[in-house]
């Protein structure tokens, strides 16, 4: 199933989907004008349905720039390359700074099980990721090894909070019982233009703890994304902003590429 | 050595390869200051490093790569400075990249554990100021074979043997001397080096095995190299006068065979890792005193992170030697040591790391080593870490106790 929210971009429909476009085009014929709020998904499973059904493109390469900002505005930026293939293969690896650059990041996930992988060049080490260590901290930003991994929606229960005007639904996601989660709940916050959750609020024992939204909307390769993300942590007022450029979409990305062999090199 | 170098750096820069060529210079300019307790520098220099990284090929998979870094080192505190070459090693990628062939000056690092890697015997160490103990980069010839069914296999050839930085004299045990009866010493000499010569029978080398599958890895490696660290004899020399003799102190550097295991498994939030090594020599039996007898040492750790807290991780290890033949003692009698170790790693923010390291051996003595660093702005860091030894006279770290202080480091990078 598609992940929805993980930090490289997610694709929306070039068009809507085609029973949403029935329902849309009978509307039109019945009636002489369409409610700018005209609301098509009447239950959560709906609508994240149709952002998990968004089609992608089959492989992505990025350049990645993300820029960590402290509570007090100063800034620090990590550049990195991203490889993804579909939902569950995804390496990145920065390229500077200096002192972090060669570091990388593996997650493969083959329905069974999740396995993420760490290389970091000064210890010359491939290290493993256990499931508690997924709450931490990704390379001291304010994105998590989970948020990087993003969220598989097989693992939550969704109840639809509200639909605003827009239309805007605002989805609670719930962790099921087995699912390897941080956090206790998130509210999800998803234009129907788009369908690519534009904010996300994330709770543990009841407290939002991390807010993220998704901007610079752009039709990149026929594809609608989300180029910038902006992770804050609200006790402390940091945020992360990760923006992408250079995209490739659609390029064959060899297996070779997932592996511990591409991590090292 | 220097021909095969020589031929595959041709190789990978061939005309061809040159016009894919990809370079990319970094480096580092650091400083350093040490205090001991007892008011003694232990540290005031400063250490530049310039490396070049280049590769030929295409994005994924190169043909071939290569690096060279330059490192300049000088420090008032031990009137110490050198400029040597530390990695410099070209390598070539054949079959789309399944084995890779590196030739040079290399640091290669096996085991799973962390900081205790006794299946790990490839380079020798900078142990000048203990504790720390970076790697050498020593020249080799080293395969990787990236296999089916997430098999990876190394083989190691180092031609030439290179012994480890012994530590300064701050931190050395001298060998004791008991003169043999009716005799009185009257000279001590300089030391005897004994390090084998590059030559064909004092090759070392060695192999590994891993096996990656999703959820653990385990590996089976086997080395055949020097002790990279003396075992220190001295010997009576008659000096031609009645009842005299000098003392004449000897690094000899035994033959070691290195049988080792190590992996590493996730377990729900807990990443378990371990490894056990068999070290014997050519002296098995032990039955020469100056050959340093067969051990075995074995390393079980956990890691796990607290919530909201410091990331754990918790080592057991053990250090089994047999002890040498001896009137008193029984030959293949065990004498086992036991060390616990404790790392807590703990990211306060984006800028600040904190870590404290805390090894504990069942003499009684122990070392801790808290730290903290702090990024002042992209690629400049710096660091105020501290050592603190305890326990009583001749344990593992008691001898130590004076060396408990502090250094203060200041390191950009770019």
């Amino acid at each position: 199933m598609t992940r929805i929210d993980r930090i490289d971009c997610r694709p929306a429909p070039r068009s809507v989907p085609r029973r949403t476009a029935a329902l849309l085009l009978a509307g039109v014929l019945l009636l002489s004008a369409v409610p700018a709020t005209a609301q098509t998904y009447e239950t959560a499973e709906e609508l994240i349905d149709a952002v998990a059904a968004r089609p992608e493109p089959e492989t992505l390469q990025a350049t990645m720039e993300m820029v960590l900002t402290n509570p007090s505005g100063r800034t620090l930026t990590r550049e990195m390359r991203t490889w993804a293939r579909g939902d569950d293969m995804r390496v990145m690896k920065f390229t500077a700074p200096a002192d972090i650059a060669g570091s990388g990041f593996l997650m493969i996930d083959d329905g069974a099980a999740q396995e993420t992988l760490v290389y970091l060049p000064a210890l010359d080490r491939v290290r493993r990721v256990a499931g508690g260590q997924r709450g931490e901290s990704f390379f001291g930003s304010d994105f998590s090894y989970e948020d990087v991994e993003g969220i598989d929606p097989g693992d939550y229960a969704h109840e639809l909070v509200e639909a605003r005007d827009g239309p805007l639904y605002v989805v609670e996601a719930t962790p099921k019982p087995d699912a390897e989660s941080s956090y206790d709940r998130l509210v999800l916050e998803v234009p129907q233009d788009t369908l690519i959750p534009q904010r996300v609020t994330y709770y543990v024992d009841d407290e939002a703890i991390k807010v993220l939204t998704v901007s610079d909307v752009q039709e990149v390769g026929g594809y609608l994304l989300g180029l910038a993300r902006r992770m804050e942590t609200l006790d402390d007022g940091s945020f992360t902003m990760i923006r992408q450029r250079d995209l490739t979409l659609d390029e064959d990305l060899p297996d070779e590429v997932f592996s511990e062999r591409f991590l090292r090199r | 050595m220097r021909r095969v170098l020589l031929t595959i750096a041709l190789l990978a820069l061939s005309a061809g390869a040159l016009a894919q060529l990809g370079t990319d210079w970094s480096g580092r300019l650091e400083t350093r200051l040490g205090l001991e307790s007892t008011g003694d520098l232990t540290a005031a220099g400063a250490e530049a490093r310039l490396a070049l990284d280049g590769e030929v090929g295409s994005e994924f998979f190169p043909t071939a790569a290569f690096r060279v870094e330059l490192r300049a080192k000088t420090d008032a505190a031990t009137d110490t400075a050198d400029v040597r070459l530390d990695e410099a090693w070209a390598r070539v990628f054949l079959n789309d990249g399944v084995i890779e062939a590196t030739a040079g000056n290399q640091r290669h690092f096996w085991g799973s554990t962390d900081g205790v890697n006794p299946v790990d015997r490839l380079n020798p160490r900078d142990m000048s100021v203990p504790p720390d103990a970076e790697k050498l980069a020593v020249p080799m010839l080293h395969l990787r074979a990236w296999l089916e069914h997430d098999v990876n296999l190394e083989a190691v050839l180092i031609p030439a043997f290179v012994p480890s930085i012994a530590p300064g004299e701050a931190w050395r045990d001298e060998p004791t001397f008991a003169s043999p009866p009716g005799t009185t010493v009257t000279e001590i000499r300089p030391l005897r080096d004994e390090r084998p010569e590059a030559s064909l029978q004092n090759l070392q080398g060695g192999v590994r095995v891993q096996w990656r599958p999703a959820g653990f890895d385990l590996a089976a490696s086997y080395l055949y190299v020097y002790r990279d660290v003396p075992t220190r004899s001295a010997e009576a020399v008659p000096t031609g006068a009645p009842g005299e003799v000098a003392v004449q102190p000897v690094a000899r550097y035994d033959r070691l065979h290195v049988v080792g295991l190590d992996g590493s498994v996730a377990l729900g939030d807990v990443v378990l890792r371990g490894e056990i090594a068999y070290l014997f020599t050519d002296d098995p039996s032990g039955t020469d005193p100056a050959v340093g007898e067969p051990s075995f040492h074995v390393v079980i750790g956990a890691e796990t992170p607290v919530p909201d807290g410091p990331r754990l991780v918790t080592q057991v290890i053990l250090d089994g030697e047999t002890k040498p033949d001896a009137p008193t003692t029984e030959t293949g009698e065990l004498d086992v040591a036991v060390r616990a170790m404790l790392v807590a790693t703990y990211a306060a923010n984006a800028r600040t790391d904190l870590e404290v390291a805390w090894v504990h051996d069942l003499d009684g003595s122990g070392l801790v080593r808290p730290g903290a660093s702090y990024t002042f702005a992209d690629g400049v860091t710096g660091t105020l870490a501290g050592l603190v030894a305890y326990g009583p006279d001749a344990s593992r770290y008691g001898d130590w106790r004076e060396r408990t202080g502090a250094e203060v480091s200041l390191r950009v990078d770019f």
